[in-house]
C-alpha cells in the first residue's frame, strides 16, 4: 500500500495505519529528538509528544510538503517549544545514552559513538544549532525560525558549535593515541 | 605566521575566503588540514545513522492516541489467522536464535540431538512451510515454538551460570546475529508486534554489550 493511503486511513482514526506510520518514521522522529535532547527520558517525553500532536494535526496536512519533511518539523518543534531545554548536564556529562540503538554497520560504532559522545558534550544551544543544521540539514533561517533568533545568531552559534566540536574530537584522538602508547 | 581562528575555519565551510584568508589557507598547512579535518565532521555527521526508539515507546504512544480518540482498535480480523501468521514466524526466530545460541556457546552446551527440534536449526523454510491452516494446527504450533523458546532460554541461562555471560564479544557477535535474523523475519511480517518486540530487544542487548566492551576500557575511552 502507498504512503498515501496510509495517510489517509490514519486520519480516519485506523490504528494499524498509523502504526504503519510509526514503523517507518519512528527511528528518524527519535533520531533528531534524542540528539537535541540530553537524556533519554526527555527524549522518550518529545518523541511521543511530536506523534501525538502529529496525528492530532493529521487532517491539516494536505500533502503539500513530503510526510516525513512535515513530521520531521513537528518533532524539532516538540523538541524546543514543548518542554524547552533542561539544565541536566551536569548529571550526564560524559553518560552514554541508554538507548542508543542505532541501525548502521558494526565497524561504524566506534566512530559513531564518539561523535555522538561529543554531541552530548556540547552546550545546548550550540546543540540545537549543529544537529539542526549539519545533521538534519535546515537552513540559518529555518533555524532562526524554529528558536526565535536571527539568522545572524544561528551561523554565529553554528560556526563556535563546529570548533568546539573539534576541539572535542582531537581531544578524544589524542586521549586514543596515549592509550596505544601505554598498552 | 597568525593562524585563523577556529571559528573563521569553521565559517569557510560554508563561506567563500576573502584574499587574505585563501593566501594564508595556501601557505598553512596548520589551518588547511584544521578545514579538512572540519569538512570531515561535517559529512561523518551528516551519515550519522537513525536511532531506533525504545520498545516501549508505540505502546505509550498507542495508549495516548486511544485515550484521545484519535484512533481506535481495529476489530474484525480472525484472530487465529494474525496469531498463525505470527507463530510462523516467530518460530523462525526461535530455531535462528537457538541456532545463534549454539554458536555463542560454542558448542559446551549445545549438543542439539539428532530429531529434536534443535537439529532443524539454520533451516527456517521447513518451519515457515508449516503456516497453519486451522486454530487446531495453529495451537500445536504454538506449543512447539513454545518449547523451543524454552530450550533457548535455558541454554542461555546455562551460559551466564558457568562464566558470567561468556565473552562480550562472542556475545557481540550471537546478537548481531539474532538481529539480522529478527531483521530478515521482519521482511515476512514488518507489522507483527511480538517480532518488533524481538528485534528491538536484540538491538538494544547489541547495544548494550558495545557499551559493556567500550566500558572495559580503562580511562576515557572514545
Amino acid at each position: 500500500m502507498v504512503e498515501s493511503e496510509y495517510i489517509k486511513r490514519a486520519r480516519q482514526g485506523d490504528g494499524e495505519a498509523v502504526r504503519e506510520l510509526y514503523t517507518r518514521y519512528a527511528p528518524r522522529v527519535y533520531a533528531v529528538v534524542r540528539r537535541l535532547a540530553d537524556d533519554d527520558a526527555l527524549a522518550e517525553d518529545w518523541a511521543q509528544e511530536a506523534w501525538v500532536r502529529a496525528i492530532r494535526a493529521l487532517p491539516s496536512f494536505r500533502g503539500e510538503a513530503r510526510f516525513s519533511t512535515w513530521l520531521h518539523r513537528i518533532a524539532v518543534n516538540s523538541a524546543l517549544h514543548g518542554k524547552r531545554w533542561r539544565d541536566r548536564r551536569a548529571k550526564n556529562e560524559v553518560a552514554l545514552p541508554a538507548t542508543l540503538s542505532m541501525r548502521g554497520r558494526t565497524e561504524q560504532t566506534a566512530l559513531r559513538i564518539t561523535l555522538e559522545q561529543a554531541l552530548q558534550e556540547l552546550p545546548a544551544g550550540m546543540r540545537q544549532v549543529l544537529v539542526l543544521h549539519d545533521v538534519e540539514g535546515y537552513t540559518h533561517e529555518e533555524i532562526a525560525d524554529f528558536l526565535g533568533v536571527t539568522a545572524g545568531t544561528s551561523k554565529s552559534q553554528l560556526f563556535k558549535a563546529r570548533a568546539r566540536m573539534r576541539k572535542l574530537l582531537d581531544e578524544s584522538q589524542e586521549t586514543e593515541g596515549e592509550e596505544a602508547c601505554n598498552t | 605566521m597568525q593562524h585563523l581562528m577556529i571559528e573563521t575555519i569553521a565559517r569557510l565551510i560554508d563561506e567563500a575566503p576573502t584574499a587574505d584568508q585563501a593566501t594564508h589557507l595556501e601557505q598553512c598547512d596548520e589551518c588547511r588540514t584544521s578545514l579538512e579535518a572540519m569538512r570531515a565532521d561535517l559529512a561523518a555527521l551528516r551519515n550519522l545513522p537513525m536511532i531506533e526508539p525504545p520498545p516501549t515507546e508505540w505502546d505509550q504512544i498507542e495508549s495516548r492516541l486511544l485515550e484521545e480518540g484519535l484512533i481506535r482498535r481495529r476489530f474484525g480480523q480472525p484472530i487465529w489467522r494474525s496469531t498463525a501468521l505470527r507463530v510462523a514466524a516467530t518460530i523462525a526466530v526461535f530455531v535462528f536464535g537457538a541456532s545463534a545460541g549454539v554458536a555463542w556457546t560454542g558448542g559446551r552446551t549445545g549438543e542439539a540431538a539428532s530429531g529434536s527440534p534443535m537439529a532443524v536449526a539454520g533451516s527456517p523454510s521447513l518451519i515457515m512451510a508449516t503456516e497453519p491452516g486451522t486454530p487446531e494446527e495453529t495451537l500445536q504450533l504454538y506449543r512447539q515454538a513454545e518449547a523451543l523458546y524454552l530450550e533457548v532460554l535455558t541454554r542461555v541461562a546455562a551460559l551466564e551460570e558457568e562464566d558470567g555471560g561468556g565473552d562480550p564479544v562472542a556475545r557481540l557477535a550471537a546478537l548481531e546475529g539474532i538481529a539480522n535474523i529478527t531483521r530478515s523475519a521482519l521482511d515476512q511480517a514488518p507489522a507483527d508486534p511480538v517480532l518488533n518486540g524481538y528485534h528491538l530487544t536484540a538491538l538494544a542487548q547489541r547495544e548494550a554489550t558495545i557499551r559493556q566492551i567500550a566500558a572495559s576500557k580503562p580511562g576515557r575511552w572514545f
